[in-house]
């Protein structure tokens, strides 16, 4: 038995609980959510699996929570249980008892559950919570309770600004994940994205184009807002390893150039690689420590990879090829970038010390390819984009093996642009399956995909790095 | 009154910049009389416009160019001076009227074939008919093929119709290029016509 599935618990109690001042008023996602273990009378050292029989996923219910307080405590706690349910569900620890069959049995605190029901409708554990509402703040207590053993293998009071409940349950989720599975979730990461959305049109010419601006949003899609106001072309964005900055591709100046923005702060955007008419630049990525940016440019008359730190100093070339290299992305320790090229006649994937030097090319089937992203470690996979007749799937290389999956096959229209998730187990991708250009997220292995967008066309994810 | 209008046209004149000086004085004195002329395929050099009656500094007095007999005047006051449709115009109003015509491509293709040959040789005339004209040449692509790699594309496809026209003699230093690769489609559709009208060099006019 995996020892991260076994947690070591104490046995649930009544009695009462530790209080303490709880922070508030803080804005949405700089806010520190107050978060406390929950005393236990008596410490009894009992190991309960995590999983269900041979292994399999356990069976888990999120019931509505108990709420005491008005109608803004009960919709602020029913949004919490409902995207608290939809975090564990994404990641895939447990298998889920749907919403509709756990409303059958009446919501109950953690120490008063109908454990004989619940182990008839198969729940191998139940998320039992309670919230209250006071002076903005929602105070939510969550356990998560084995109905085999009737005890409580996690247990957490939460205070939370009852304007942010989503923030609310994404926090316990990360907490529930990393507590139960030593999981580092991903319920608190970020997307960015290129969208049309606000239908906003360049002026001048006669083509009536629609611009684009950068958007960030919740991995679920909620909070979704707009980063840039350039009223122009603004594509790729990437995220900094400290999730404060956004290096995108911008047409601002009426060339392509490489723009490093703050989300949070007001400073202002930087131009690092300098770019003019004659030396435009195009997709950065930040290297794992943040310390540096590859991007192509076309500087000397074709693409090729260049690097640079943040303000624009100890420029390198990486590459040198009369072909187009494109779309650079960094290995998790730094050493190396994976990248495109069509020097051999079709673009392919390459991999290159980050220092330049001989290259390595991946076998990656046949057809053309693009939009390498390299997963973070355990993992160590490349995500990518495949050309197939009628558009593109995304597929995976391992490279321990070389091994190809396509991840996309359950999906109609074009696929394309991945980028992974800090936890390497899910990817980010475009597709065209609903008509127009959105975002959607899945599992590694092509399953549960989540549509993050609705409007407008939507493209180049990016997947924030924590 | 063909006296009046002479001195009125010179008093005009003087207000206006070098850019009327490039019209074709046979063509100005028609406008004025209310009919639109057709656009000479080739305009002369601004050095050798010359213009009846007019004394203009530093111009030697060159004989008075042939004219044709000036239609009826009517009297209302003088249009500006508006004979070449394309000079008078600001950069947006050129680019609506598309004066150098797109480059189309086949499929995941930068070469500049025959006939896209041909319509950068008439594009290169009009750039030298306007030499002070500036140009920034679009490289697009269709929505097949990956977004990234439609950069690159695009990117080759405006440096292979720059490399063209400067083959023809037109100056490094008007023209700048710029790939948007599939962002912006010309046509929305998604079949073969469409997509064949968003492989393009396209034109325009930046700077005159």
């Amino acid at each position: 038995m995996n020892q991260h599935h076994r947690v070591t618990i104490a046995a649930i109690c009544s009695a009462a609980l530790l209080w303490t001042a709880l922070p508030s008023g803080a804005p949405a996602d700089t806010f520190v959510i107050g978060a406390e273990p929950l005393q236990q009378r008596q410490q009894a050292e009992v190991s309960i699996s995590m999983r269900g029989e041979g292994g399999r996923p356990a069976r888990l219910a999120v019931p509505e929570f108990v709420v005491t307080g008005d109608e803004a405590g009960r919709a602020a706690a029913a949004t919490v249980s409902q995207v608290l349910f939809d975090d564990i569900e994404f990641e895939r620890e447990f298998t889920m008892i749907s919403r509709t069959a756990a409303s059958k049995i009446a919501p109950a605190p953690a120490d008063a559950l109908a454990y004989d029901t619940w182990n008839e409708l198969g729940a191998d554990f139940v998320l039992a919570g309670t919230a209250s509402l006071a002076a903005n703040v929602l105070t939510v207590e969550v356990r998560v309770v084995s109905v085999e053993r009737r005890l409580s293998t996690f247990g957490k009071r939460y205070a939370c600004p009852v304007r942010d409940p989503r923030y609310c349950a994404h926090t316990i989720a990360d907490e529930l994940h990393k507590e139960l599975f030593n999981l580092d979730g991903i319920a608190r990461t970020k997307l960015a994205f290129a969208s049309d959305r606000d239908g906003e049109r360049l002026g001048g010419t006669i083509e009536e184009r629609s611009i684009k601006e950068i958007y960030i949003s919740d991995y679920d899609g909620g909070k979704q807002m707009r980063l840039t106001p350039h009223r122009s072309l603004n594509i790729a964005p990437t995220w900094s390893p400290d999730n404060r900055f956004l290096a995108y591709t911008s047409y601002t100046s009426g060339f392509p150039d490489v723009v490093v923005q703050s989300i949070y702060e007001a400073r202002a955007a930087t131009r690092p690689a300098k770019g003019t008419p004659n030396s435009q630049n195009y997709l950065p990525a930040f290297s794992p420590d943040g310390a540096r940016l590859a991007f192509a440019s076309s500087r000397t008359g074709n693409f090729e990879i260049y690097t640079m730190r943040l303000d624009g100093s100890e420029l390198r070339q990486v590459t040198s090829h009369p072909g187009a290299d494109n779309a650079p992305t960094w290995s998790p320790n730094g050493q190396q970038i994976a990248f495109t090229s069509d020097r051999a006649g079709q673009n392919h994937i390459y991999i290159v010390s980050a220092d330049g030097g001989p290259i390595t090319r991946l076998p990656t089937g046949g057809g053309k390819v693009d939009r390498p992203t390299w997963s973070p470690v355990p993992f160590n996979y490349i995500a990518f984009t495949a050309e197939v007749p009628g558009g593109n799937h995304v597929r995976m290389i391992e490279l321990g093996t070389n091994t190809v999956t396509t991840l996309t096959s359950a999906f109609q229209g074009s696929n394309e642009s991945p980028s992974v998730a800090p936890n390497g187990r899910h990817i980010a991708f475009v597709t065209t399956q609903w008509g127009k250009e959105h975002i959607v997220i899945m599992g590694r292995d092509g399953k549960l995909e989540r549509r993050v967008t609705t409007s407008g066309n939507n493209k180049y994810p990016s997947w924030s790095k924590r | 009154m063909n006296q009046e209008f002479r001195t009125r046209m010179t008093h005009s004149l003087r207000l206006r910049t070098l850019l009327a000086l490039a019209l074709v004085g046979t063509t100005t004195l028609a406008a004025c009389g209310g009919k639109k002329p057709p656009v000479p395929a080739t305009a002369p050099p601004p050095s050798a416009v010359t213009f009846p009656g007019a004394t203009t500094p530093n111009r030697p007095p060159d004989p008075p160019a042939p004219v044709p007999e000036p239609p009826p005047v009517i009297p209302v006051e003088p249009a500006p001076i508006a004979s070449d449709p394309l000079a008078s115009l600001d950069t947006d109003e050129i680019n609506r009227q598309s004066p150098l015509a797109p480059v189309f491509f086949g499929l995941d293709s930068d070469t500049v074939d025959a006939e896209g040959q041909k319509v950068l040789d008439a594009n290169a005339a009009v750039l030298r008919k306007y030499p002070t004209w500036a140009i920034t040449i679009e490289g697009h692509s269709d929505e097949r093929g990956s977004a990234e790699y439609n950069l690159a594309l695009g990117e080759r496809r405006a440096l292979a119709v720059k490399g063209y026209l400067l083959s023809l003699g037109i100056a490094a230093d008007r023209i700048r290029t710029v790939s948007y690769g599939k962002e912006f489609p010309f046509d929305p559709g998604q079949n073969e016509t469409a997509w064949s009208k968003n492989r393009r060099g396209h034109f325009v006019v930046t700077g005159k």
